[in-house]
């Protein structure tokens, strides 16, 4: 029996740990943020939409809270400018009343090929806001392909033809205007 | 040799003439730019820096797609920047390099008021503008296809280069009113033209106080070259910095206000310090 | 409808402290060509140029082929003008350059055409109207020049300077231009040149400006006799006569007599005195001759020297300079 309780409690334990970076504790509120995809496959210069739901697990209402994108490079060599992939990312969310909701859409451009964890904190917002911990989102994996999409072979066509053809005119126009003499 | 009368139906119509006369003008000066060869050896020159600039993108095979994004937004911003250039020293050099030539004292000596004449040369100043911008089309459908960005390339370009080409425009033209020499107006319109390129090549990075930021926003080229970035390299909407868009707007609004309101004093045989 | 084409009414022109056209009052009526004289910067350009509405005047009122000076555009389209100094776009060819004016003057694209096809023909152009304007020679130029001035059917015609640096051939056919231009067209022409010949040969009427103001104006005659310009006569007679012919014009108050370098049958004759009178009428050189014959000495000969127009300019604008 006392086995049985102590591995409950271990158990419980180790639930609330494994839940905590869900679990943010501002105050006496505590709210609880996911996406409604873990992963997102895309070709490079592709949009896409991300939802973060935000929900107050608590029983009092939520401090004014900032919702903050951020995307980090999971590739070697690949440096990533979050402005780049979302010109939005940083949100101001209303009071959640206990046992409410609140959702929140990103709008993102794959700007660089790799592998990529884009993810939202929590950030308390005001000047009085007391500072805590933060909520971090579970990551959402995106995985942008490369795609080469100009190269030597598809621009040279337009850099020599452009040129022949305006020369030809300039050299037209000058010769029409010099036949007048 | 004799010089003969004609019948009275043959004489020309004095309403017909006072309202068109910006048009005959608009027209002469589109034919001496494009018939005469200038126009298109300018577009020629033109194209090689363009057609260098897109093949150099071409062969960087490490380009990201941002860097194409990029390379877009630079083709535009030559593009907007060598049009206003060309069309500002057209403008600097239409009233002052007339003068200059003798050949503006028959100019006032028509029907064609004063405004006529302005808006006439300004129009055909302008044509330069749209011809250099049509030039980078086919560049900038290379360059940004693969990104989606041809057609929003190419409308912000117009768009905003277009209210920048009309506000230069102005300015040049008052400048040629105020001088005799095309050499001076000329000159003094390039000085003006490199002055409000050079903050703009600051380099990004450099963190800016709010005076940098007032700076770029009072600056019509800067403003106008920050909004087109924000549009084409960080993707912004249109509405997005439509604020940095009021330096060049009212630039052509000052400009070519005073040009109509003044047309009279300024468009005058000599250039005179007061009443002419 | 009234014949009267140009009045000015006390024209002024200032250019800051200096004053280059000074209360100038004329009237010029349809058919005449006036010729308009002066010295160098005496304000015959600045003239044109106000009556032209090219320059606005500092005072005064013009009223030039029915139009007031308030209305510079209507005076515009019913005015031809060969400015002293006009430039031409070289690389335009006549026929281009006269079509924009004739379009600038209200004419469709057709008739602009065809109006500039004839004038050039009109002006002796008409082999070289597809060629460049920086081909032609300055005389073509000026023939332009007066074809672009009549591109609107004008009811008043300036030149100012219109046979500047012309060869003899050229400046002939000009003044027929001039000639015609009045006489066939019925316009107004107001010719400002330094060639006084031109001015006998062409004009009816002549206004002389010295340093801005009007020192003369009327027909080339009433001008030529009111300028009071030092004149003599040359009567010839046979040489055996000579003495008889001096003793009787010695006789007369207010004549003098003078000898002839070289030629002894020649008496010449200068008015001494204004204001005297022999039998009634007011002495003049006529009444050398009149003497000499009343003495019965044969007169082979007559000739009043001096006395001509550009005696009696020189004498005007000289005059005003002192």
């Amino acid at each position: 029996m006392r086995r049985l309780l102590t591995l409950a409690g271990l158990l419980g334990i180790l639930g609330l740990g494994g839940l905590a970076p869900t679990l943010a504790h501002a105050g006496a509120t505590t709210v609880e943020m996911s996406f409604e995809r873990g992963t997102v496959d895309v070709t490079i210069g592709d949009r896409f939409t991300l939802s973060t739901m935000v929900e107050n697990i608590g029983a009092a209402p939520t401090e004014p809270f900032v919702a903050h994108l951020n995307v980090a490079s999971l590739t070697n060599d690949v440096y990533v400018d979050p402005e780049d992939w979302s010109a939005n990312r940083s949100v101001d969310l209303p009071l959640i009343p206990p046992g409410a909701r609140t959702t929140v859409d990103w709008e993102l451009q794959a700007v660089n090929p790799g592998t990529f964890d884009v993810y939202v904190v929590l950030l308390p917002s005001g000047a009085t806001s007391s500072p805590g911990p933060l909520t971090v989102s579970p990551p959402v994996r995106v995985a942008v392909a490369p795609r080469q999409s100009i190269s030597a072979g598809g621009t040279l066509p337009v850099a020599v033809a452009v040129p022949i053809i305006l020369g030809l005119v300039a050299v037209a126009a000058r010769l029409r205007h010099r036949r007048t003499g | 040799m004799t010089t003969t009368s004609e019948p009275d139906a043959e004489a020309a119509a004095p309403h017909v003439a006072a309202t068109s006369g910006w048009r005959v003008v608009a027209e002469q000066e589109c034919r001496d730019m494009w018939f005469s060869g200038r126009g298109p050896l300018l577009l020629f020159a033109y194209s090689l820096l363009l057609s260098v600039m897109t093949y150099l993108a071409g062969t960087n095979q490490v380009l990201n797609f941002l860097e194409q994004r990029e390379a877009v937004s630079l083709t535009v911003q030559i593009a907007v920047a060598v049009g206003v250039l060309v069309t500002l020293v057209v403008s600097a050099d239409s009233i002052s390099g007339e003068r200059e030539r003798g050949t503006f004292e028959n100019l006032l000596l028509s029907p064609a008021s004063r405004r006529g004449i302005v808006l006439g040369k300004l129009l055909g100043a302008l044509s330069l503008w749209f011809a250099t911008f049509a030039i980078s089309f086919p560049y900038l459908w290379a360059l940004g296809r693969g990104v989606s960005l041809v057609g929003t390339a190419m409308a912000v370009g117009l768009a905003v280069g277009t209210i920048l080409a009309v506000a230069l425009a102005c300015l040049g033209m008052l400048i040629s009113t105020r001088s005799n020499s095309n050499r001076v107006s000329v000159a003094v319109g390039i000085f003006i033209l490199l002055a409000l390129f050079a903050p703009t090549q600051v380099p990004a990075g450099l963190p800016k106080a709010w005076f940098g930021d007032l700076l770029t926003r009072v600056n019509p080229i800067g403003s106008s070259l920050h909004y087109m970035s924000a549009v084409l390299v960080r993707g912004h909407s249109w509405s997005q910095d439509l604020s940095y868009l009021v330096s060049p707007a009212l630039t052509a609004v000052l400009a070519g206000g005073l040009l109509a309101l003044r047309a009279e004093r300024f468009v005058t045989l000599r250039a005179e310090r007061g009443r002419a | 409808m009234s014949d009267t084409t140009i009045t000015a009414m006390d024209l002024t022109k200032r250019f800051g402290a200096r004053t280059a056209v000074n209360g100038v009052t004329f009237d010029a009526r349809r058919g005449e060509v006036v010729g308009l004289l002066g010295p160098n910067g005496a304000g015959k350009t600045t003239l044109i140029r106000l009556l032209t509405t090219v320059l606005a005047p500092s005072g005064g009122t013009f009223c030039v082929a029915g139009m007031p000076g308030t209305e510079p555009a209507g005076i515009r389209r019913r005015v031809g003008v060969l400015p002293e100094s006009a430039g031409y776009p070289a690389d335009q060819t006549g026929l281009a350059y006269l079509r924009y004016y004739a379009r600038l003057f209200g004419r469709s694209r057709f008739e602009a055409g065809k109006v500039a096809e004839r004038l050039l023909g009109e002006v002796g152009l008409t082999e070289r109207v597809r060629s460049r304007i920086g081909t032609y020679s300055r005389g073509m130029r000026q023939r332009l020049g007066i074809a672009r001035a009549l591109v609107n059917q004008p009811a008043v015609v300036f030149l100012d300077e219109p046979t500047l640096g012309l060869d003899p051939e050229s400046h002939r056919q000009v003044l027929r231009m001039v000639r015609d231009i009045a006489s066939q067209r019925g316009a107004t022409v107001v010719l400002s040149t330094h060639n006084l010949p031109d001015v006998e040969d062409v004009c009816t009427t002549v206004l002389i400006l010295a340093g801005g103001r009007v020192v003369d104006s009327g027909t080339v005659s009433a001008v030529t006799s009111i300028a009071a310009a030092p004149g003599a006569a040359l009567i010839r007679v046979p040489a055996e006569r000579v003495g008889e012919g001096r003793r009787a014009i010695a006789d007369v108050a207010g004549l003098r007599v003078e000898e002839v370098e070289d030629r002894s049958d020649v008496i010449r004759v200068l008015l001494a005195a204004k204001g005297q009178r022999v039998d009634g009428a007011e002495v003049d050189l006529n009444t050398a001759l009149r003497v000499v014959l009343s003495a019965g000495v044969p007169v082979l000969s007559y000739k009043v020297e001096g006395g001509r127009f550009t005696d009696a300019f020189l004498a005007m604008t000289t005059e005003h300079q002192r």
